[in-house]
């Protein structure tokens, strides 16, 4: 697992600079190359990818081995707004307990860090969506293995019956 | 669909994309797909593409670019209540927003069409007690406060950017912002 993570909040004041954190380290409001960096990130995943899991506010979207979390905070805005947080971050091959752990101690520190909360059950939800993920992730690497036992049966099939004609 | 935070794009976007107002409001941290959608309003046949709802803060902007340049109109939503009661925080804003806008403008040919949409009139109280027969003397007070003709100015001046007042506090008022939008994009 890739354990550099993204995160991203607006200010609930609507007029501070957004909080962004990137691989480990608050991107001050004068780096807009790196601030512009986190946020591209963030949306080519929504861009390119699909949701795999919406309940209650709570969205995970994946593409590929990306994926972004959206929590809602237990904060408003100073337009009454539910102020959601947002992590993104990759996966090396699978979808396992540990990495959804790690995004949602990620997100727990990072609302602390910037003076938010999150409820219990958002927390509870990280884990559900990357269940729902892992159900995907292996559904479709087991239809990568079948597509690629299918070539391989197609091809020796082919093989046997060149050989069997020449013979 | 481009504006800072809280002015209203998710709204909009909402009602041209579904034909409904949010039921409850959150911040558009993660960009989020409007789907495409045709439909009629009074006298027009409006068909929209689908969209990108972003983020209205600074650190956006490459996300704004990418989007301004595969737009056939651009819309920039700002907060008009507050630019008429003469909030620094707001123009400089604004400002800050028209500068990229207008580079972005410049450099595409044909120019699309661009409209600066000014939102939250509801909550101006000269606005809401006009009769429909003033609102044009409305929006011309509006063009003519500093900030308006600075931003107009940078979208290519006044022929090539449109100024259009409105509120989007209630369904009636949306459908009546966006007809006059697109009544003016069609002109």
């Amino acid at each position: 697992m890739n354990g550099k993570l993204v995160f991203w909040a607006q200010a609930l004041d609507n007029a501070s600079p957004d909080h962004i954190a990137f691989q480990g380290e608050d991107v001050s409001p004068n780096d807009e190359v790196r601030r512009q960096q986190a946020v591209s990130l963030v949306s080519s995943v929504v861009k390119g990818g699909t949701p795999v899991f919406v309940e209650d506010g709570f969205q995970l979207t994946e593409d590929g081995h990306r994926f972004v979390v959206e929590v809602p905070s237990g904060e408003r805005d100073r337009e009454g707004r539910i102020a959601p947080i947002v992590c993104c971050g990759e996966y090396d091959a699978t979808v396992n307990e540990a990495l959804s752990a790690h995004v949602a101690a990620g997100i727990g520190n990072f609302a602390n860090s910037i003076g938010r909360t999150t409820h219990a059950k958002h927390l509870e939800m990280t884990l559900k969506a990357f269940a729902a993920l892992k159900k995907k992730s292996s559904t479709r690497r087991l239809r990568r293995t079948i597509g690629i036992a299918g070539l391989i049966f197609g091809l020796l099939a082919a093989l046997y019956a060149l050989f069997a004609g020449v013979s | 669909m481009l504006g800072a935070r809280g002015v209203g794009k998710t709204h909009l976007i909402k009602f041209l994309s579904s034909g409904t107002i949010p039921a409850e409001y959150k911040q558009t941290v993660a960009p989020e797909k409007a789907s495409a959608r045709r439909f009629a309003l009074k006298d027009l046949d409006l068909k929209i593409k689908e969209t990108l709802d972003v983020a209205g803060g600074k650190a956006a902007y490459a996300e704004w670019k990418e989007l301004h340049d595969r737009s056939d109109v651009i819309f920039y939503l700002l907060r008009a209540d507050r630019l008429i009661a003469n909030d620094s925080q707001v123009e400089s804003r604004v400002r800050d927003d028209l500068r990229h806008i207008g580079e972005w403008l410049e450099a595409r040919s044909p120019r699309p069409p661009f409209f600066i949409i000014g939102t939250h009139c509801d909550l101006d109280s000269t606005f809401s007690t006009l009769s429909p027969d003033r609102v044009g003397d409305y929006v011309d007070r509006f063009r003519q406060l500093p900030i308006i003709s600075e931003l107009v100015a940078y979208g290519g001046g006044a022929q090539a950017a449109k100024v259009v007042l409105g509120s989007m506090e209630s369904i009636q008022n949306t459908e009546a912002l966006v007809y006059e939008i697109f009544r003016q994009v069609i002109s």
